[in-house]
């Protein structure tokens, strides 16, 4: 830094933080220090006493400061005004140049800057010693320093790229089309003429250094793209959109032969005037550009991206994105599942009867996950019915097949759960449990599928029932009802009966 | 000794919301809620009711009239002596599901099941006699075609709510002395039947726990 302050003069120096001009670099780092706070204890003494002060005041001797408003020092009697310490010359008393307060040493060490009438000058006054309260009251004072707002700088500076990016790829694209047009024009001039293999040669040549001017292969030493030194095994290639000199490199693809016929297919609606056919390109499979990747980039693969993007997935892959919505939905639901499940047990345990509105929450609940499931086995079977027409199609059709099964058995599991709650006793629970695990095995069903609806609708209803009459059995219990105890229990009966007459007639049949 | 106890199990069928649960609890408890809370499944409550020097005891099963409850229904009218066929005056519709349940109680329930067709929330039209879509002469026409009890009544102003039973408990042939004991009554020389409500304990803890 003191280097810097005799050799660098200095005109324009901004504040990093609040964008003051300052006319050298120790003004700076004053205000830095001072009015931002970056003091730290060992260069302190040296911003607080700056050589430049000294100049200046030496400069203005004649112009003091006003002090006719300071307080005057009375030793043994004058007290800080800030922390009303008895001053004495070892705590060096020091008036206020704003105020003209008495303080200790250690109450004025802010700094602001003052013309001589002492009132705030930031812009031609100097520096002076000033207690806090002088010192927060400056106009323009802010505790958390200044901001600025550059947004519009950023928008300016980003669409000047944007418009420079675009304005690239247009001559760059204006240069294919040149450069395509040319070399077809040439070729068919040479057509048939195999004597002429070294004046068309040289006509091509001429032409792709007339696209664009070619760097001098004498400054180059390595490679524009990755930096790569040139030698004897990797060559120097221009590039002959852009005339870089790229290497050649295989794994590394700095620069690559395209041939036209792929080229003009990808860019069709560039402006050619000429264009090559498939059988041409075939005959002649020297007729190609090398184009740089960064070129290959700008001109060719945003397009062939573009392109991909709007061919229609194929039958794989839609079926996998049916799949893969169906997972989603199942994930959303089963934490709300468990969740409520969760809440019903816990009821469960504490002998309370579980609110029915969760129950009902909980089967339609379940209705929808099973429903979901169902789905996505339907979509992971008609997956593994297409035809694989390549390798990798096979092997996606496989990983496919394996993730699907663990999806599958990761998350039933909870579902299995769910009729131990319901049920009112063990006997039912081993009875729904046994077409739980089956329901997704392929088993033919007697029943139709409204059927099946209608009586797991029932078969719910009837264990809500069961559920209403434990409780006023309980209830009846309680209240020493027995002849009404004799009653529920009866129908209490009649229920389970049911109910494990329609859970046989699932549980031969398998869900749906 | 001359008094025994009868108890009839009654049946509450009807749509939604057309009061069924409210005449129940105006006849159990005396008691009218305007917002009640659908019925879920079947709730059971009784009442003992003296007619002339008899003792009957209503178990009444009130039903929900919520659609997807209607498999419960069969459970609980098939041995049934009696059932309250309610609709709501002021609903066309409830009408027409009366009907419906008084041709599937005729079908499906015990052949000499007494049934009273209901015609609830008269209170309605007290003030504003437009307000009533289902004719008097509608359900006293239904009655008489189907032999049935008819009565119109309001759960509000208890109105002819008590009439319906009492009159159900009128036609329900008195088990005599003579008649074998039944599981369902008892008598009262019965009265000390402490056996019987040990054995129903005993029988409930087996089950529950």
């Amino acid at each position: 830094m003191t280097e810097n302050e005799g050799t660098i003069k200095l005109d324009n120096l901004l504040c990093p933080i609040c964008f003051k001009n300052f006319n050298n670099l120790q003004k700076l780092n004053a205000h830095l220090d001072i009015d931002h706070g970056f003091i730290d204890e060992s260069v302190g003494s040296r911003t607080s006493s700056l050589p430049e002060s000294r100049t200046d005041t030496r400069l203005h001797q004649k112009k003091q400061i006003k002090r006719d408003h300071w307080v005057k020092y009375v030793p043994n009697s004058s007290l800080c005004s800030h922390c009303n310490r008895l001053l004495s010359k070892s705590t060096r008393p020091l008036n206020c140049r704003k105020c003209g307060n008495i303080f200790c040493k250690m109450h004025c060490t802010n700094i602001v800057k003052l013309n001589i009438d002492a009132k705030y000058d930031p812009i031609n006054g100097k520096w002076f010693h000033c207690c806090h309260d002088c010192y927060t009251s400056k106009p323009g004072y802010k505790d958390f320093g200044a901001s600025a707002d550059l947004t519009d700088d950023y928008i300016s500076l980003r669409n000047s790229r944007r418009e420079d990016r675009s304005l690239q790829k247009l001559q760059l694209e204006n240069r294919l089309v040149h450069l395509a047009d040319g070399l077809i024009r040439v070729n068919k001039k040479y057509k048939g003429k195999p004597y002429y293999a070294f004046k068309r040669r040289n006509d091509i040549s001429d032409l792709e250094r007339s696209i664009t001017p070619w760097k001098e292969d004498k400054h180059v030493s390595r490679c524009h793209i990755c930096q790569q030194p040139f030698g004897l095994l990797s060559r120097k290639h221009h590039c002959r959109l852009c005339g870089s000199i790229v290497c050649d490199s295989i794994s590394r693809r700095c620069s690559n032969q395209v041939l036209l016929y792929f080229l003009q297919e990808v860019t069709l609606d560039l402006p050619y005037q000429e264009h090559i056919t498939k059988k041409e390109q075939m005959e002649m499979p020297d007729m190609s550009v090398r184009l740089c990747s960064r070129c290959v980039n700008i001109v060719y693969s945003s397009r062939k991206i573009e392109q991909e993007k709007k061919e229609s997935l194929s039958m794989l892959l839609s079926k996998y994105h049916s799949m893969s919505t169906v997972v989603k939905v199942i994930e959303g639901t089963l934490p709300t599942f468990e969740e409520l499940l969760q809440k019903t047990e816990t009821t469960k345990t504490e002998k309370t009867v579980p609110n029915s509105n969760d129950i009902l929450s909980l089967a339609k609940l379940r209705e929808k996950l099973l429903r979901s499931f169902t789905t996505y086995t339907v979509l992971t079977k008609q997956l593994l019915v297409i035809e694989p027409t390549n390798r990798t199609e096979k092997s996606i059709q496989d990983s496919i097949k394996i993730v699907s099964a663990e999806f599958i058995n990761d998350k039933l599991l909870p579902l299995k759960n769910i009729p131990a709650v319901l049920s009112p006793d063990k006997y039912a629970k081993e009875q729904s449990d046994i077409p739980q695990v089956k329901q997704f095995s392929e088993i033919m069903n007697n029943l139709s599928v409204k059927e099946v609806k209608a009586y797991r609708e029932e078969l719910m209803v009837l264990k809500e029932q069961s559920f209403l009459i434990e409780s006023m059995v309980e209830n009846a219990k309680a209240l020493r009802k027995f002849d009404e105890v004799n009653t529920l229990s009866a129908n209490l009966k009649e229920l389970s009966l049911r109910s494990s007459e329609i859970q046989k007639l699932l549980g031969e049949n398998g869900f749906e | 000794m001359s008094n025994p106890i009868t108890s009839i199990k009654l049946v509450l069928l009807g749509e939604a919301a057309v009061g069924k649960s409210s005449i129940v609890l105006r006849f159990v408890s005396n008691d009218f809620s305007e917002n009640k809370e659908p019925t879920i499944g079947a709730a059971f409550l009784t009442q003992r009711v003296n007619i002339n020097n008899n003792t009957i005891k209503f178990e009444i099963w009130d039903t929900a009239g919520q659609e997807r409850f209607a498999s419960l229904a069969p459970m609980y009218y098939r041995n049934a002596q009696a059932a309250l066929v309610v609709y709501d005056i002021t609903k066309p519709q409830s009408f027409i599901k009366a009907r419906h349940w008084v041709k599937e109680l005729h079908e499906q329930a015990s052949k000499d099941i007494i049934i009273a067709l209901v015609g609830n929330k008269v209170d309605i039209i007290e003030n504003d006699e437009s307000e009533r879509k289902v004719a008097r002469e509608e359900g006293e026409r239904l009655a008489e075609e189907e032999g049935l009890i008819f009565f119109e009544t309001s759960a509000k102003t208890a109105e002819n709510v008590n009439d319906v039973f009492l009159n159900i408990g009128e036609k329900i042939p008195l088990k005599n002395d003579n008649s074998s004991p039944n599981d369902t009554t008892i008598t009262e020389d019965q009265r000390i039947n402490l056996a019987a409500s040990a054995n129903a304990t005993s029988e409930a803890s087996s089950c529950s726990c």
